[in-house]
């Protein structure tokens, strides 16, 4: 599964995991709306993604947008992917 | 520009900005595979888009149409599939060079009235094979079938796991809202084919371009030429999709010696030469005064059709229109640009004024574009080449298809023919994936042996000059 979660007092971390392509995405977008909780932040822990498509790509602008610059970001993604947010700017999603 | 349109176009923009981020992590196989499937969709579909763009223009014809879907789709895959694209292409361990290719961005491609289908398909091949979203804009008079063939390839590249949105196409825009979606930020390059006008607001928005210039192509039948065979090329490459090709023979040289021959063998293979009268009639619906250009009503059109509007009574069976003129130049419309079955010609004392004739048609229009002679006689073909100001001069073959690569010759097969600075243009190429990558050098350490041997305090000595120091640095090597 691409998709294992944990969830704190004030924040549900997402990890996530492989190959997030457009049928994975498809897959995921209705888990990560079931966890989404608007009083609480949302984190993608992405140390483990490989690939990212655009449908993953716009679940996490729709996330972003959702909950707020401050309440959603993407952790540790591997160089290949931080370049992807990069030159689609959105870099403001990339926290570390 | 309204709210409505402007956002319209930023959505566009970031929809291609995010394929470009989804597509820089695509491998060359990958890419590879998605470049397969839209060039065989393409290649499918020749004939329906053919068709039906021949239907929505009204302008050339179908058969010939479908060639140019031939050559947009079968022929440049076959120029592409091996090319690498995809990160590091070459690596040279004398140089201490290697090269990797990335891809550009967001490309906005402007579509012809005249070639719409090929084109589109061309410039999708070649945009995606390294791996750039691309932004079809067509030409009103050929929307529809221009969004078609965008659709299936846009279809076939997903269907191949390419990005969403790597192909997107707008309607029409207005002069303003074209403007503004090419000074856009996040578009990366304009791959430019059309009107002059057209390819001059995409070099002046300020985002890198790569146009095309007009042509007026000449095409001088040299005296060693083999004259029934220089023809036949002739007739075919300039009544080919009734002349909507912009690298199609525009004017015809021939020295006297032998022009009775070659007007002999034209009218032998259906060329029809227009009297004094009947050329005045021709220019009247061929050109515009008012734009000082071709008429856009006789653009791709059949000399049955142009006789009729211009009243003039030709033979059945004729299928070039055929103008000898004594001028070049503003005075003489016919020796302009004319995408139609309508050719100027010219007769020339000896080889030196077929030169200079052709010179003067080249930059009457088509400077920078094409030339062609047909010849036996070497030296006279570099002397003409030389002469000429054109990115590409073909040798005894069809102007239309040698210029487009591939058929004729080795050039690269494309619908984008470069035509240098004099055409306004950044190159005098054949537009192909290759100008659609920015190519980054890995440098090694290879220290200059000559530098090092000179050192540099000589440089210090004021009175040693340019001479002793090229001497000194070029000692015992």
């Amino acid at each position: 599964m691409n998709l294992s979660t944990e969830s704190t007092i004030d924040l549900v971390t997402c990890h996530l995991s492989g190959r997030l392509d457009t049928i994975v995405s498809l897959q995921l977008e209705p888990e990560i709306d079931k966890i989404t909780d608007t009083k609480k932040k949302l984190e993608f822990d992405f140390s483990d993604v490989d690939y990212i498509s655009s449908s993953f790509l716009r679940i996490c602008l729709k996330k972003f947008k959702e909950l707020g610059e401050g309440n959603f970001w993407i952790k540790s993604p591997k160089p290949d992917i931080a370049k992807v947010f990069k030159i689609a700017g959105l870099e403001k999603l990339v926290q570390g | 520009m309204e709210e409505k349109q402007q956002q319209q176009i930023e959505e566009i923009l970031e929809r291609a900005t995010f394929a470009a981020a989804i597509f820089n992590q695509y491998d060359q196989a990958q890419t590879d595979r998605i470049v397969r499937a839209v060039y065989k969709a393409g290649l499918n579909n020749r004939v329906k888009l053919a068709k039906m763009a021949a239907e929505e223009t009204q302008m050339g014809n179908w058969q010939d149409k479908v060639k140019k879907n031939v050559v947009a789709t079968q022929y440049v895959y076959e120029n592409l599939k091996n090319q690498k694209t995809v990160g590091i292409i070459s690596e040279d361990v004398q140089t201490g060079i290697i090269e990797i290719a990335q891809p550009i961005g967001p490309i906005l491609a402007v579509i012809p009235v005249t070639n719409p289908t090929s084109t589109i398909m061309f410039k999708i091949l070649i945009a995606l094979k390294s791996r750039n979203p691309i932004i079809i804009s067509p030409h009103r008079k050929a929307a529809k079938c221009s969004i078609e063939a965008a659709r299936i390839c846009y279809e076939a590249a997903l269907s191949a796991d390419a990005p969403e949105d790597c192909i997107q196409w707008s309607t029409h825009k207005s002069r303003e809202e074209t403007q503004y979606l090419m000074q856009h930020p996040k578009l990366a390059l304009i791959l430019a084919t059309g009107g002059t006008g057209l390819v001059h607001e995409a070099y002046s928005s300020g985002t890198p371009a790569l146009g095309v210039g007009a042509g007026n192509v000449p095409v001088y039948i040299e005296r060693s030429a083999d004259i029934p065979f220089a023809v036949e090329q002739l007739i075919h490459s300039k009544t080919f999709d009734n002349g909507t090709i912009c690298a199609s023979e525009q004017a015809l040289v021939v020295e006297k010696e032998i022009a009775a021959k070659v007007k002999e063998e034209m009218k032998n293979q259906g060329a029809w030469f227009l009297n004094p009268e009947e050329i005045k009639m021709v220019e009247k619906v061929a050109w515009c005064a008012g734009t000082k250009s071709m008429s856009p009503e006789i653009v791709g059109q059949s000399v049955k059709k142009i006789a009729a509007l211009a009243g003039i009574n030709i033979p059945e069976g004729i299928c070039l229109l055929v103008a000898p003129l004594e001028k070049i130049g503003e005075d003489e419309p016919l020796s302009s640009e004319i995408l139609a079955p309508i050719l100027a010609y010219y007769e020339a004392d000896d080889f030196d004024d077929a030169i200079r004739k052709c010179i003067d048609l080249n930059y009457h229009g088509g400077i920078g574009h094409t030339a062609s002679i047909f010849s036996y006689d070497e030296e006279k073909i570099r002397k003409f080449s030389i002469m000429m100001n054109a990115g590409r001069i073909v040798v005894n073959m069809p102007s239309s298809q040698g210029a487009v690569g591939f058929m004729y010759n080795t050039l690269e097969p494309s619908l984008t023919l470069g035509c240098g600075t004099s055409g306004k243009n950044i190159t005098t190429d054949n537009v192909s994936a290759r100008h659609l990558l920015n190519i980054q050098r890995i440098t090694r350490r290879r220290m200059n042996e000559r530098m090092v041997n000179m050192g540099f305090d000589i440089y210090y000595d004021e009175s040693i000059d340019a001479d002793t120091l090229e001497s000194e640095f070029n000692k015992n090597y």
